[in-house]
């Protein structure tokens, strides 16, 4: 993944945060004081140490899966209004201006789940259908309810292995060809 | 409209529970073989659009304290046909179970809104046939889960060292 993908602070952050969790955990079992001195860990059985961060990884496991989403729609919005060119291109000119003004600003509240249904053809069908996924994932972390079954799950890897996939589909067939690549396409074997 | 194969009706918890079964069989063996004990436990797992089900962990431990425990975490998951989870005291590990190359995606090339090209690539390389996968965070390069590779994680999960 050598391109500049929006995901990867994200993603190095949680893997960051995920080592942290490491070093709080060899710090309490070795009863470091020094180390843990004005934290919630003074005085903490070791049970309850590592309870709490068990559940602290688990919400940062969570947390990542939704900042991945978040920063992977605001991706795909920005993307898509850059489509307000094709409208302010048509005519007649001020007609054509206000409603690519109108398109711009309404387009964050379209459904997002419409938004993916705009880039199938182009962008394979199962990939999208795998975004969703993580979107109800990303929905049942959000208002999380443990009454209810646990749907279709992801791992913030998967989460961003997914992601990133598309967001290079949609820059790889939303960028049109050069005209030379075009004319070579279309000239006869 | 394609959607996700994960959601494949065909797949069913019987053969999540299968495969979970069959490879803490094997993890059971390498553990006894260093000297480890193992104690087998049930799961019950509450997924969308299935029945509950029970599916069974291990515990593993030395001398009775406990060095790490392998839980089943659910059949549906994105990109994957099922998933364990190796939880030690310092952190964990998911393993990922796929089938064949695992997940692929398709690419099209279309020249004046025609079609001239497609093909389907596998979105991780390093899937050589059906098994559980660990996957290595900074390259994301999916390894199969054998002895070697296990006992790394099982001391990378608890610091017990072999």
């Amino acid at each position: 993944m050598n391109f500049n993908n929006p995901l990867d602070p994200v993603y190095k952050a949680f893997a960051v945060a995920n080592d942290c969790f490491k070093v709080a955990t060899r710090t309490i079992q070795i009863q470091h004081e020094e180390l843990i001195r004005r934290t919630q860990f003074v005085e903490a059985t070791p049970e309850e140490a590592n309870t709490a961060l068990e559940d602290a990884a688990k919400q940062a496991a969570d947390l990542a899966i939704l900042a991945l989403f978040a920063t992977f729609e605001r991706f795909v919005i920005e993307h898509l209004q850059t489509a307000n060119r094709l409208l302010a291109a048509g005519y007649p000119q001020q007609y054509a201006n206000r409603l690519a003004e109108k398109f711009e600003s309404e387009v964050e509240y379209w459904r997002f789940g419409e938004i993916l249904n705009l880039f199938k053809g182009e962008v394979d069908s199962d990939l999208i259908g795998q975004v969703k996924q993580i979107k109800q994932y990303r929905d049942w972390i959000a208002h999380q309810n443990p009454s209810k079954p646990t749907p279709t799950q992801a791992t913030p890897e998967t989460a961003f292995d997914v992601l990133t996939r598309m967001i290079e589909q949609i820059r790889q067939t939303h960028t049109p060809p050069s005209e030379e690549e075009a004319l070579d396409a279309v000239a006869p074997a | 409209m394609a959607e996700p194969k994960t959601e494949d009706a065909g797949f069913s918890s019987i053969e999540y529970v299968e495969r979970v079964t069959s490879f803490l069989g094997a993890v059971s063996g390498w553990c006894r073989e260093h000297g480890l004990t193992v104690e087998r436990d049930t799961v019950t797992l509450n997924e969308e659009l299935m029945a509950q089900y029970d599916a069974p962990s291990l515990h593993i431990s030395k001398d009775g304290v406990s060095v790490a425990k392998i839980l089943p975490v659910g059949s549906k998951i994105i990109g994957a046909q099922g998933r364990v989870d190796l939880i030690g005291r310092v952190t964990r590990h998911a393993f990922l179970f796929y089938v064949g190359k695992g997940p692929t995606f398709s690419t099209q090339t279309i020249v004046g809104g025609k079609t001239t090209a497609s093909s389907s690539t596998p979105m991780l390389s390093g899937v050589d046939g059906d098994g559980w996968y660990w996957i290595e965070a900074r390259v994301r390069r999916p390894k199969r889960v054998d002895e070697s590779l296990f006992l790394d994680l099982l001391t990378d999960v608890s610091d017990y060292e072999f």
